[in-house]
């Protein structure tokens, strides 16, 4: 099929996240996306105005969106515990692909932020916030499903999953190695009982 | 030229952690350590030196701090939670090298695994000694445990780096921590052993404690580690966490942004 010169802006976003990932924020040029795309620049600027403001819109995206690496997992019509816990596995599984470079802008922007336009720190913490209430949904819809105990509390085990999966992302890009990321990935599954009486049952065989 | 090197050192951070590596010059090196390229090279030896010296710098300042934050801490479990609270810029200065230079700098990766192995120690240490005092449930894996914790508050510095509130940590810290504590007896606030009910407890009898844990929502779980709560700067903690946490059973996230957006329901762009 040719090419044309029609491109949705969901797509450009899409490029623009992996650019992003890529080459930082500061690295990016839009004349870079543009080539990417197969564009001229002036589209380009003609659409999304400039760097700032394409990089608030890739980040809304990215977070709302559930275009965030892994958290694809979570939209899934299956399971939602098993979503939950794709999400965990496949940053895991990132470690050694060259995925683990899409877990670039995740990361860096949340470090970076204290740098960047209020614009931006907005859009960033938007991001998180996306991210957060996509963990919360599947936590209440796995609740509903029976798959995770009636007693988790959605609200306070979203924002511990977010965490945890933040910290992993940290995790694989450091270079912690497999038992570490595995550990981590166990705490998450540990957030996730399936049932609340498993737990009386292994302390009673632990306690004393 | 004279200076004290800490002094350059804790500036050359500051610099390092908000920048990187590599958007650093030696120019702005000498801007804001305020000395002369000539003595950045002659002390350091090369802006990576620096940036080296830096990171232990930050490392054994972080264990500076942290030591005395533990000495204050009443009991193990609430060590634990001071530790994720006290998810401090200066952690964040080795996460951030972690993750800008460790898969190009073998120095940096043995440096920055070395402070994460150090933490997860003195997580792990934490833990076994809360489980001695029966304040988490003695079946948790002391070292699985402790990886699992270090994963959390890497992923805690990286939120309140990008703007999540100091409160909002806290609740999330001590929801974690709790959730380690043992299980129940079955038929409610009952605890095993015989020690006395009510140590250190009389601000606040445990019997109390529970039922303000219950209407607020609390899981039956977690209702007995509030009897095992020795001080009263836990049992003031507490209280302060069960305010919070009735404060926040609202819809709102962990980070809370000016336009307060939720962006679940609105569309960031129209064509």
């Amino acid at each position: 099929m040719p090419r044309t010169k029609t491109f949705s802006v969901e797509d450009a976003l899409d490029i623009a996240i992996e650019l992003f990932a890529e080459c930082g924020y500061e690295d990016t040029r839009m004349a870079d996306l543009a080539h990417r795309i197969g564009l001229s620049r002036s589209s380009i600027y003609a659409t999304f105005d400039n760097k700032q403001s394409l990089f608030e819109q890739t980040l809304r995206r990215y977070g709302t969106e559930c275009r965030a690496p892994g958290m694809h997992a979570l939209r899934g019509d299956g399971s939602p515990r098993a979503a939950l816990l794709g999400a965990f596995q496949w940053a895991t599984d990132a470690e050694a692909s060259p995925q683990r470079d899409r877990l670039c802008l995740l990361i860096n922007v949340a470090l970076e932020s204290r740098t960047f336009a209020p614009g931006v720190s907005d859009a960033l913490k938007q991001m998180l916030l996306g991210m957060e209430l996509h963990f919360r949904d599947a936590v209440e819809r796995a609740r509903s499903a029976h798959e995770v105990a009636g007693n988790v509390d959605p609200v306070q085990t979203a924002r511990a999953l977010l965490a945890l999966y933040l910290g992993l992302c940290t995790l694989v890009r450091s270079g912690a190695g497999e038992p570490m990321l595995h550990a981590v990935v166990q705490h998450a599954v540990s957030l996730l009982p399936v049932h609340a009486a498993e737990r009386v049952e292994r302390s009673e065989q632990g306690g004393g | 030229m004279l200076f004290a090197v800490d002094d350059v050192l804790a500036k050359a951070i500051s610099r390092f952690s908000m920048y990187g590596y590599h958007a650093t010059s030696v120019g702005d090196l000498e801007d804001c350590m305020g000395i002369r390229r000539a003595s950045i090279y002659h002390t350091f030896g090369s802006k990576r030196g620096l940036y080296v010296r830096a990171l232990r710098f930050s490392i054994e300042s972080y264990d500076r701090s942290l030591q005395e934050l533990l000495d204050q801490s009443s009991t193990p479990a609430e060590a634990i939670i001071d530790m994720l609270e006290e998810a401090s810029a200066n952690g964040c200065f080795v996460v951030k090298a972690g993750i800008e230079l460790a898969s190009h700098d073998a120095e940096i990766t043995r440096i920055v695994t070395g402070f994460y192995r150090t933490t997860e120690h003195r997580f792990r240490m934490l833990i076994e000694q809360a489980q001695r005092v029966g304040e988490i449930a003695a079946s948790m894996d002391p070292l699985q445990t402790a990886r699992g914790l270090l994963g959390l508050l890497v992923g805690l510095w990286g939120l309140v780096r990008s703007g999540a509130s100091g409160e909002l940590v806290l609740r999330a810290s001590a929801q974690q921590v709790l959730a380690l504590a043992p299980a129940p007896q079955p038929g409610g606030l009952k605890r095993t052993g015989s020690k006395s009910r009510t140590t250190g407890c009389e601000a606040l009898s445990p019997r109390r404690i529970g039922q303000r844990a219950r209407s607020a929502r609390w899981s039956d779980l977690q209702v007995p580690y509030v009897g095992r709560l020795q001080g009263a700067a836990s049992i003031g903690r507490y209280r302060q966490y069960l305010d919070l946490r009735r404060a926040a059973n609202s819809a709102d996230g962990l980070l809370t942004t000016s336009s307060s957006v939720v962006p679940a329901d609105s569309e960031p762009h129209t064509k």
